[in-house]
């Protein structure tokens, strides 16, 4: 499956114990996204790599991969694989070691990928006693595992790759391979591996997609509604089929939890098919687990262009699943950027091809994220409430009755994983869509001469979360947005004003007395170029946007702003 | 009785393999006559002993017999410079056993 790619090259390193040309090789061409031009350290030399900064290895990498195997790290596992009795504590401290050796790398590159240990099935070790905590190896193993996940779990941008699957192959080793150029592992180990290294750089850039479209009939539930009505679906009940699609329901629930949200694309009467999402007793999916639909007879291309101009996502987003081979290639057709995963004719697999994806990694997973779904449903009512509006005398009133608040705080520990996400994966209303990994950014927040500030959105519909970012540089006098950005879900509410209100504010507090914002046009942040030409800044010249700060830039009435401007 | 043809198609089969992890200038064209070792050759060491462990394993898979080339190609008296030779040195090797 190639999911399209749509960002620059990434610059791997990889540092391993063994010969490590060939995953190199293999990932660079993995047809998946992102581009990956990789490079291999010198292998056996694991330590001294990750710790010597000018090694040349260095230059120009820009993620890592460590890829080791748990006896080059720890000598005290090496002799428990000879079955000597060892001190789990000693391994543990080589563990520690190893973890500090991994910090200190971490910080001259974006993102650091390490991959867990794993013991080759050949090795027995004890057998019967393997999980027997204090003699197993893999008991010890899992230690070793346990420790080097909560070493590196606070580290910002440093994640440790789960590797399990990568070995679920029919010949994982490559026993001559190792004797004669020092490759361990076989060509389908070394694939399942580059597959997973991309999923984590699409993750880790933000790449991930955000919205499964659904078809319905014969893709959620057995049969055909429009033919048979709700009662007639297999869905659940003594029946394998039915239990396949119900399961395949729960998949897709489960997915919302981590912040995918789901929609509908199908052909089929909208009244006929929501009968059967709201009425139907197997249904796990109901009406309001989706954000958006399109239930019609139009051309399913032209509703998913539509559906996700709703959401105010781009196309790359999103995945399409349909179990009609015409309709995927259609779509595939008609929108490359969208991912249309084959789905499997036998109809009891397709849960599995579903848990395959891995399209979904995120680098966190927030509480608006677990809650995202309801966000939309919370926005859809809120355009109801607009569109039943009519008799509400002007747009600021109608604000005025939402009781909008905003909560404003610098950037910090506590919001630097959202605030990341969010900067990286906003595009329509971004003045300069800068991309820059956690580390980055605080990095970059750091001084003195410069103010990163969050903001979290709230109305009586609901929480929309940290939503907006926006952050000042001063030069002397002179004062610039370096970012102004904020999440589609809350534009049009004030919120755009109230960001450049304390824009102005923060300026000055920096003792500038001019404020300017340099719009960097891309094919997605037309909206905030409208928005800044309504916003009061003058534009002279074309895209640089200026304000006077000696004039007060004017709070917006319907806002009720908290945290950073309280007295 | 395993033929030419056959064998050189399991060749082939492991030439897609090491493809997989060449550059796309380094490529082995599935052709009798590509070079893999000497001149003419685009393989490094570590592409030729991953080509000849692949067909290898795909000799084994598809034929049941080990043809231990990976013993043989160090022998100066066993000289492999195409894929075609490759072929034949697994023939020999499969008839002599």
């Amino acid at each position: 499956m190639v999911t399209p790619d749509t960002g620059a090259p990434a610059r791997l390193l990889v540092v391993s114990d063994f010969n490590a040309e060939l995953f190199s090789g293999i990932v660079a061409n993995h047809d998946a996204a992102p581009t990956v031009k990789a490079r291999a350290a010198g292998f056996g030399a694991v330590v001294p790599v990750l710790l010597n900064a000018d090694d040349p290895a260095w230059d120009d990498a820009d993620i890592l991969f460590a890829w080791t195997r748990p006896e080059a790290v720890s000598e005290t596992f090496a002799r428990a694989v000879q079955l000597h009795q060892v001190d789990t504590k000693a391994a543990l401290v080589e563990v520690d070691a190893f973890c500090q050796a991994i910090v200190a790398a971490a910080s001259r590159v974006s993102a650091t990928l390490v991959a867990a240990w794993h013991l080759p099935a050949d090795i027995r070790g004890y057998g019967l006693l393997e999980r027997r905590d204090g003699l197993g190896l893999r008991a010890l193993l899992a230690r070793m595992n346990e420790r080097m996940a909560q070493r590196l779990a606070e580290v910002p941008g440093v994640f440790v790759l789960d590797v399990a699957n990568w070995f679920e192959c029919r010949e994982p080793l490559a026993t001559k391979m190792w004797y004669l150029a020092k490759v361990p592992y076989s060509n389908d180990v070394l694939k399942a591996a580059a597959a997973d290294v991309k999923a984590a750089i699409r993750a880790v850039r933000g790449q991930s997609r955000k919205v499964i479209i659904c078809d319905l009939d014969d893709t959620i539930w057995g049969g055909t509604v429009g033919e048979t009505g709700p009662d007639g679906l297999r869905l659940g009940g003594h029946d394998a089929v039915g239990e396949a699609f119900v399961d395949f329901q729960r998949e897709l629930k489960a997915l919302t939890r981590r912040g995918v949200l789901l929609a509908i694309v199908s052909k089929n009467t909208e009244s006929v098919a929501m009968e059967a999402i709201d009425s139907h007793p197997e249904m796990v999916l109901r009406r309001s687990d989706f954000a958006a639909w399109r239930i019609n007879w139009e051309d399913k291309a032209g509703n998913i262009a539509d559906l996700m101009q709703e959401l105010g996502l781009g196309l790359d987003a999103a995945v399409f699943l349909d179990d009609n081979p015409l309709e995927r290639e259609r779509v595939m057709h008609a929108l490359p950027e969208v991912l249309v995963p084959a789905l499997p004719p036998d109809r009891m697999m397709c849960v599995t091809a579903l848990r395959r994806l891995n399209c979904f990694d995120t680098a966190t997973v927030s509480e608006e994220d677990r809650s995202r779904a309801g966000l939309y449903r919370a926005e859809n009512e809120r355009r109801a409430a607009t569109a039943g509006a009519a008799a509400v005398e002007s747009l600021d009133d109608w604000l005025d009755s939402l009781d909008i608040t905003i909560h404003i705080e610098p950037i910090n520990a506590a919001n630097l994983e959202r605030t990341a996400q969010l900067f990286n994966k906003t595009n329509q209303m971004n003045l300069r869509t800068r991309r820059m990994t956690d580390r980055e950014l605080i990095d970059w927040a750091n001084d003195p001469r410069r103010r990163v500030w969050t903001f979290r959105v709230a109305d009586r519909f609901g929480d929309a979360g940290l939503t907006a970012i926006a952050s000042v540089e001063a030069d002397g006098d002179r004062a610039s947005v370096a970012d102004f950005l904020l999440s589609c879900r809350v534009m049009g509410r004030r919120v755009e004003e109230t960001v450049l209100y304390h824009l102005v504010e923060s300026a000055r507090e920096l003792g500038a007395d001019s404020l300017v914002a340099e719009f960097l046009p891309t094919r997605k942040n037309a909206p905030c170029l409208a928005f800044l030409r309504r916003s009061g800044f003058v534009e002279e010249p074309e895209h640089r946007f200026y304000w006077d700060l000696s004039r007060d830039y004017p709070a917006p009435r319907a806002v009720t702003m908290s945290g950073a401007n309280d007295p | 009785m395993v033929d030419r043809a056959a064998v050189l198609e399991a060749v082939f089969a492991a030439v897609d393999q090491a493809n997989e992890a060449l550059s796309s200038t380094d490529r082995i064209a599935r052709h009798e006559d590509e070079r893999i070792l000497g001149d003419g050759s685009t393989l490094d060491s570590l592409g030729f002993v991953s080509l000849v462990v692949a067909v290898e394993g795909e000799v084994q898979r598809r034929f049941g017999a080990s043809p231990l080339l990976t013993e043989a190609i160090g022998d100066p008296d066993i000289p492999v410079g195409t894929l075609g030779d490759l072929a034949d040195l697994v023939l020999e090797r499969a008839r002599g056993a």
